[in-house]
């Protein structure tokens, strides 16, 4: 339950971060989330996951609000790829680049803070 | 529950820190840089900022409020279901500040790629790929004249106000902008949009005359020449029609045709002259545009009816912006603008309609200029003294601001002066000449009579337009308008000598000896780009290689067969699929074929192809074999009349237009007849039956047998309507268009050009009814419902009634789309 609580807050600070910094938020979430929560379970999965939801909301925004159907259709032919791995590229950009950062936040986390024990 | 610490080797190894940082770093800068022509992905794939939320901003907020600094007071903006903006402003100059802000909105790229296409500096977007356009623009120096026409403006003047307002507006979205609003093209190309400054307006105008006004009369005739010599070259770039069927009456009731023998080919020197600049389209193509007027005489209801199709390269988004502005008491016009313009171009106001099509007239000329350094031109000789010569240097640049390339042009007193070979040449065209268009324009939608409409447009200066007018106390009249110059020669489409002032122009021609017609007899005037007045009853020279008459022939010959005209009616006939070109020119080839049968000698294929045509209702419908034949049979006997010109359309010197043939039909061993390349003497009916014979093979090789679907002429010929950048899945091809080339919605070869615009306007005393269309929609976002929502429509030659209200509680809440309130 706790995972899920923290990735849902990490997701909204992922959505949140993007659309007052832009795109490098997830990094800076990822990078914070390694920093404060490397010595939780998997932090690097939940991260990434995190980044996946939080830019998913955005993306499911455009559909509500706009007509992203039309505009996958349209960028699809663009770019000469079917829509699902178009919509696809932003979450996997958002889940590496989060999960990066964790993965950094934690090691970095590692190496220069005090011996600590991992809990779950 | 506690886990085990990890083990004390895998505790802090920095090894494993620096590989995530690089990972990390590396992937960070990796998505934040350019790849090559590509954007940076990171930007690009920002779910809140990046291409994503182009979907959002499809979408227009049902209400929304902005700020527009500049307004004299508040303006109401009511879109309605079709995305037409109809602006409520309280002063003229508020109508066009909100015009401004709301064309930015929808049309911000095509805005700014306009500039940019006529000051020569797409090489800042797209590098050297743009290099050849931006020379050929620079070259000109088009900016250069608009912006010296906007600093001769007053500054209190009436245009000068209006291109400052419409510029505020724009520059009120631009720096509202947020990013997630960029257009879609902006995140493509990884660029930001520029301020528009007012004379970007006048930018867009001489970029209409390049479209328009750019005739290459001069080069045209000086290569036909060379190769055919002067005497043909002369009849083939006539000042005069071979077939008269005028603009202004001529009090014929079916048109005049010339059959005097064509002046036969001689060997000219072979030598391909005087070629500057690259000439325009083969005159066979579909750019040109209909207008008709009936008076109340000739409509069923009494009340006049306009129609106008400006025929003109079909895009996506659209040349097009619909618009109805209303300032109370001042102002309330509805129709066509062009993004960057001020006003409405073609449209109507409470009292009158009005339409162009293109003079297609003669307004430039080359001189042969003496000068005092071949090399680099300080002077030119005039008259034995010298004029100095203006230099400019131009740098080309690309995105980095690095530069691409770099010109030296050099300017005449008469205008730019180009080097031909050892030459150098001066080219006068009344588009870089001073112009009160704009003024014009702006003042003509205020009118509310006919005539008071036609005296506003005597100010408009190019390009030269038949400029159609009807009002509703029944009054229809035409004048085919602009700066027609007069010269001390007969005619143009010479190179004259430049060292005397005795052959340059004299002035223009005042408006009262322009062409013109006011409530004709005849109950109607009509114009399709061809000769405005019969040589008999006027022979003043005012162009030559005038457009294809079929247009006309056919607009003609249908509202000369009515006195009932309705508006639904008149509307069906802009998509009116006969052919009057493929009426007069069957016939021939039925005949042939006739006098091969008769003799014995025709074969399967002559014989099948002439049942073919004799079977044809003459009509270009979608599901027209006999259409695909006859165009590919006259593009064959295209290639082998004119063989001396040059073996096909790509390296002809000029291709004369159809209505020359009919001098050569009615001369049947005329020398036009044989194709060099062979050694026998062809005849016409040789040609006539190898170019049937020829046409109907290449039918069956691209398209299989004949009575197959694959022969419908809207599976050979198609509209191809390109986004501007030429994104195939941003552009709507393969368009289903029943017309083919002389048909009322013409369509050329490569299906670019088309019915930009259609509208049709009812006068009446009380009310004015109006249906419009284009091939595209209001909104440049390729996400939007409105990006091409008319295209099916437009194909299916439908008109959409348009809402034309007085206030904006006048359209009903189920007629609303969004409302926009701009404040001061």
């Amino acid at each position: 339950m706790r995972t899920v609580i923290r990735l849902l807050l990490l997701a909204a600070a992922v959505a949140l971060g993007t659309q007052a910094v832009g795109w490098v938020a997830p990094a800076g979430v990822g990078l914070l989330w390694g920093v404060v929560g490397g010595d939780t379970r998997r932090p690097v999965l939940v991260g990434a996951a995190a980044a996946v939801a939080g830019w998913a909301g955005l993306l499911v925004s455009h559909a509500i609000w706009g007509d992203l159907g039309a505009l996958l259709s349209r960028l699809g032919g663009v770019v000469g790829l079917p829509w699902p791995v178009l919509l696809g590229a932003p979450l996997l950009l958002g889940a590496s680049s989060c999960g990066l950062a964790a993965w950094c936040g934690t090691e970095a986390c590692r190496f220069l803070g005090p011996r600590r024990e991992t809990v779950s | 529950m506690r886990r085990p610490a990890p083990p004390e080797g895998r505790r802090g190894r920095p090894a494993r820190l620096i590989a995530a940082a690089a990972l990390l770093g590396g992937g960070l800068v990796a998505l934040g840089t350019p790849l090559g022509p590509l954007p940076p992905l990171g930007p690009l794939l920002d779910p809140a900022s990046g291409v994503w939320a182009v979907a959002r901003s499809a979408i227009l907020p049902a209400s929304a409020t902005a700020r527009l600094p500049g307004l004299d007071g508040p303006v109401s903006v009511v879109y309605d279901r079709r995305g037409v903006p109809h602006i409520f402003a309280e002063t003229e100059a508020d109508a066009y500040r909100a015009q401004g802000y709301v064309v930015a909105r929808d049309r911000l790229f095509q805005l700014e790629l306009q500039t940019r296409a006529t000051t020569g500096r797409l090489t800042e977007w797209v590098g050297p790929l743009a290099l050849p356009a931006d020379r050929l623009m620079r070259s000109l120096g088009l900016a250069g004249v608009a912006e010296r026409q906007f600093a001769q403006l007053d500054t209190t003047a009436p245009d000068h106000l209006a291109l400052r307002a419409y510029a505020e507006g724009v520059n009120a979205w631009i720096t509202g902008l947020e990013p997630r609003h960029l257009p879609l093209e902006y995140r493509l190309l990884d660029i930001r949009p520029e301020p528009w400054r007012p004379e970007h307006t006048l930018y867009l105008l001489q970029r209409m005359n390049w479209t328009l006004s750019y005739g290459q009369l001069t080069p045209k005739r000086e290569r036909v020449a060379a190769l055919v010599g002067p005497r043909a070259a002369d009849a083939l770039l006539a000042p005069w029609s071979p077939i008269q069927e005028p603009i202004i009456p001529n009090g014929r009731e079916a048109p005049r045709f010339d059959f005097t023998p064509l002046p036969e080919p001689e060997l000219g020197p072979g030598r391909l002259a005087l070629d500057p600049v690259p000439t325009p389209p083969s005159t066979e193509g579909p750019l040109g545009s209909n207008n008709w007027a009936l008076a109340g005489a000739r409509t069923g209801s009494g009340f006049p009816i306009l129609a106008g199709d400006p025929h003109l390269e079909l895009t996506l988004p659209s040349i097009w912006y619909e618009i109805h502005l209303v300032v109370p008491g001042v102002l309330d016009v509805y129709g066509a603008t062009i993004p960057g313009a001020p006003g409405v171009i073609i449209g109507f106001n409470r009292h009158l309609a009005w339409s162009f099509t293109n003079t297609e007239a003669d307004v430039m000329d080359y001189y042969r200029e003496a000068v005092d350094d071949a090399a680099a031109p300080t002077r030119t000789r005039l008259d034995g003294g010298w004029r100095d010569v203006e230099r400019r240097l131009e740098t080309y640049r690309d995105r980095d601001g690095a530069v691409v390339a770099r010109d030296t042009f050099f300017t005449s007193h008469r205008g730019p002066l180009l080097r031909e070979g050892d030459a150098w040449l001066s080219l006068r065209w009344t588009a870089l000449e001073p112009s009160r268009t704009q003024r014009a324009l702006l003042a003509a939608p205020k009118a509310e009579n006919a005539r008071d409409w036609l005296t506003a447009m005597e100010a408009f200066a190019v390009p030269p337009q038949n400029a159609l007018v009807a009002d509703r106390f029944g009054t229809i009249a035409i004048r085919s308008t602009g700066h027609f110059p007069l010269r001390p020669a007969s005619r143009g489409g010479r190179v004259l000598d430049g060292s005397t002032s005795a052959n340059d122009w004299t002035g223009y021609r005042p408006p009262a000896r322009m062409p013109q017609a006011i409530d004709p007899d005849q109950g109607y005037l009509a114009s399709a780009n061809q000769q405005p007045s019969d040589p008999l009853a006027d022979s003043t020279y005012l162009g030559a290689d005038w457009r294809q008459p079929w247009r006309a022939i056919q607009i003609n010959r249908l509202l000369r067969a009515r006195h009932d005209w309705t508006p639904e009616e008149v509307a069906r006939l802009q998509t009116d699929p006969r052919s009057a070109k493929a009426d007069f020119f069957v016939p021939y080839f039925r005949d042939a074929v006739a006098r091969l049968s008769e003799q014995g000698r025709a074969d399967s294929i002559v014989v099948e192809a002439g049942r073919m045509l004799g079977t044809w209702d003459l009509r270009y419908t979608l599901e027209s074999a006999q259409a695909v034949l006859f165009e590919f049979a006259m593009e064959e006997l295209t290639t082998r009349i004119w063989d001396e010109l040059g073996d096909d359309e790509s390296t002809r010197a000029h291709t004369p237009p159809s209505a020359l043939l009919p001098r050569l039909l009615e001369d049947p061993t005329n020398a036009w007849w044989d194709v060099r390349a062979t050694d026998v003497a062809e005849t016409r009916d040789s040609i006539l039956l190898s170019s049937l014979r020829a046409g109907f093979e290449r039918a069956r090789e691209e398209h299989g047998p004949p009575g197959t679907v694959s022969w419908h002429w809207g599976n050979v010929r198609q509209m191809q309507i390109h986004h501007l950048l030429r994104i195939p899945a941003l552009s709507a091809l393969d368009v289903p268009n029943a017309g083919g080339t002389g048909t009322l919605s013409p369509m050329g070869a490569h299906g670019t050009h088309g019915a930009s615009w259609r509208m049709v306007v009812e006068l009446g005393p009380k009310e004015v009814r109006a249906r419009t269309i284009y091939p595209g929609g209001q909104s440049g976002n390729p996400a939007s419902p409105w990006y091409q929502d008319r295209l099916a429509r437009w194909s299916a030659g439908e008109l959409d009634a348009v809402s034309f209200p007085v206030s904006p509680e006048e359209l009903l809440a189920n007629q609303v789309s969004a409302r926009l309130s701009l404040t001061p």
